[in-house]
């Protein structure tokens, strides 16, 4: 074993010392990993060298003050710094190479609808200089606003963690084992805030065309699309089915142009909804503020037919579906009475939850005034208080026998 | 026959081949292991082909059902599921191979750390059993008809001591009616 050692010994360190002479040829293009490699090298190859004849660990510290810098630079054992500084250029890699790959999706989109959107917008992008805004390297905002009927349109988009690769694969494994852990996806969010004006033309009705694939999940993330029945129709393709408050409804919302851009659309569109009402479940009477909106929620579209299938889309809805609905979203008798009956319920429902919240704050407050009241009184006083309520305490305990 | 029956059936009649086994011969337990492996990775092959053909069938019908609430997390009304049988069929299945997982780690614990030798051959057997036996492969796998007790959504199966306590899934139009409008998604999750 030693004599094999030892003869290891030459090739790696000759290796070594070829690699810096070339270093100094072209010292100034060399860059940040390939000199850590070579870094390792070097020192992998020292360690080789060393191992057989005295460790490290071996030598007594006066031993090692005696010997130069670089002596004990080239005795020291490296493998854990190597593997850390391995493992901290990986992950540098993977970041830069995913968050690079989030970006292309993102632009790949927006590039796409760029040019409707600047037909249809007076100011496309978030400030006038910036047009996307980066949150971080999942999320990304986009804003566009200046239209007729149209407060303004807001993307969220949020992608897969590509750039740090441990969380990634621990979320998709996770999601796997765990319902609560949701997987991984790449969603965009589309509001189209409806404006003051407009919004009084038509009525609060919720309206949804939903995609069959998870859609238990999506009616369970959207409060509005739970206050809706589920129904399939001849008129939809298969792969889609209506979330509406009233059936009827169809007749008149349901374009004439869906069937063809659905057709288009059902490998990454997860729905199309008209709502006034929120995605987050009010918990207070406040939180129930109506804005009239059309949400779209898609997977991001990658292949180019899907990027044109999502252009497509935008322009259908920007082209004809938001005036058609402001124009015939208004109904009378049944239909309207149905819906605001829904909405009467939930209100009821929230001033039922504030009231007992209410009495509850009440009945805590009464008791703490009890206590202090007690507290300041003197050691007799409150020993006859106490008597007091044991005596009217059994009074009303006899009472109840007795009827 | 009941698969609960035969499940008994079975344990016992393995519990005498594995008394007559002399698990400290290596070349045995080598044997007995090899058992284990390859009739875990038929089990989940046998998922995965159902899995396969679950989605090549691509069944978009939807139904809708009422399952029953989790007293366990303190919910007191039942929850409404609106899926299609592509869904639901995938969701059982993801169950079904995620519990061939926890057999594995529960095996793993037992027999790496525990050193028991003895449970490999009863868990080699009846996993796979219990494949063949759910309602998933025995509809798509055996193409019998998704009716009587075959449909969905499942029933838990009452087993040899009966379900007491068990809620079972409700399926009547009036309470889905009633739950469909009832506004009880978008919860915020903290």
């Amino acid at each position: 074993m030693v004599q094999r050692k030892n003869l290891s010994r030459g090739p790696p360190q000759s290796r070594a010392a070829t690699k810096c002479e070339k270093l100094d040829i072209d010292n100034i293009i060399v860059c940040f990993s390939s000199m850590l490699s070579l870094a390792i090298f070097t020192l992998f190859g020292t360690c080789l060298a060393q191992e057989a004849t005295k460790k490290y660990s071996q030598y007594t510290p006066a031993e090692l003050s005696e010997l130069g810098l670089v002596e004990r630079l080239k005795l020291y054992p490296w493998t854990l710094e190597m593997i850390s500084v391995g493992f901290i250029s990986v992950y540098f890699v993977s970041y830069y190479v995913g968050s690079r790959y989030n970006d292309k999706l993102v632009n790949k989109f927006i590039n796409t609808n760029l040019e409707l959107l600047k037909e249809q917008f007076y100011q496309v992008g978030v400030t006038r200089s910036q047009l996307l805004a980066k949150d971080d390297a999942e999320n990304y905002s986009f804003y566009a606003t200046g239209r007729l009927n149209i407060e303004s349109l807001t993307a969220k988009i949020k992608l897969q963690p590509r750039q740090n690769i441990f969380v990634w694969i621990m979320e998709s494994l996770l999601s796997f084992f765990i319902d609560s852990a949701s997987s991984t996806k790449d969603v965009v969010d589309l509001v189209f805030q409806i404006d003051k004006e407009a919004s009084t033309k038509y009525d609060d009705f919720i309206w949804a065309i939903v995609s069959k694939d998870n859609m238990n999940s999506i009616r369970n993330e959207n409060y509005f699309l739970s206050l809706t029945r589920t129904a399939e129709s001849a008129k939809l393709p298969l792969e889609f089915v209506f979330m509406n408050e009233v059936p009827e409804m169809n007749e008149v919302l349901y374009h004439k142009k869906f069937n063809s851009i659905l057709e288009k659309c059902k490998g990454f569109l997860s729905f199309i909804a008209i709502t006034d009402q929120p995605a987050e479940k009010p918990e207070l009477v406040a939180d129930l503020v109506k804005s009239k909106r059309i949400v779209v929620q898609m997977k991001i579209p990658q292949s180019s037919a899907d990027l044109e299938a999502s252009n497509e889309l935008l322009k259908f809805l920007l082209n004809d579906f938001i005036e058609y609905v402001i124009s015939k979203g208004f109904f009378i008798g049944e239909l309207n009475r149905r819906p605001k009956k829904t909405r009467e319920n939930e209100l009821a429902k929230l001033k039922k939850v504030e009231e007992t919240l209410k009495k509850e704050e009440l009945a805590n407050k009464k008791l703490e005034e009890q206590k202090k009241q007690k507290a300041s009184m003197s050691a007799e006083k409150q020993r006859k208080l106490e008597k007091k309520q044991l005596e009217r305490k059994q009074r009303r305990n006899t009472q109840k026998v007795r009827q | 026959m009941n698969p609960a029956v035969s499940n008994l059936v079975l344990m016992l009649g393995m519990m005498q081949v594995s008394r007559k086994l002399d698990f400290e011969d290596p070349t045995i337990l080598l044997y007995v292991r090899i058992l284990y492996v390859s009739c875990t990775l038929l089990t989940l092959g046998v998922y995965l082909y159902t899995r396969w053909l679950i989605i090549k069938k691509n069944d978009l019908t939807t139904f809708k059902y009422l399952e029953p609430p989790n007293t366990l997390q303190g919910e007191t009304e039942s929850k409404l599921t609106v899926t299609t049988v592509k869904d639901y069929d995938l969701k059982q299945l993801q169950g079904a191979i995620k519990g061939v997982f926890t057999g594995v780690a529960m095996m793993g614990f037992m027999h790496l750390y525990m050193k028991y030798a003895n449970p490999l051959l009863m868990q080699s057997i009846s996993p796979l059993k219990g494949a063949f036996e759910s309602n998933l492969v025995q509809i798509h796998v055996f193409g019998k008809p998704a009716s009587g007790d075959l449909k969905r959504p499942f029933q838990a199966s009452a087993g040899l001591f009966g379900g007491f306590g068990n809620q079972q899934q409700k399926t009547d139009k009036a309470s889905i009616e009633k739950a469909e409008i009832s506004g009880v998604g978008g919860i915020k999750e903290e």
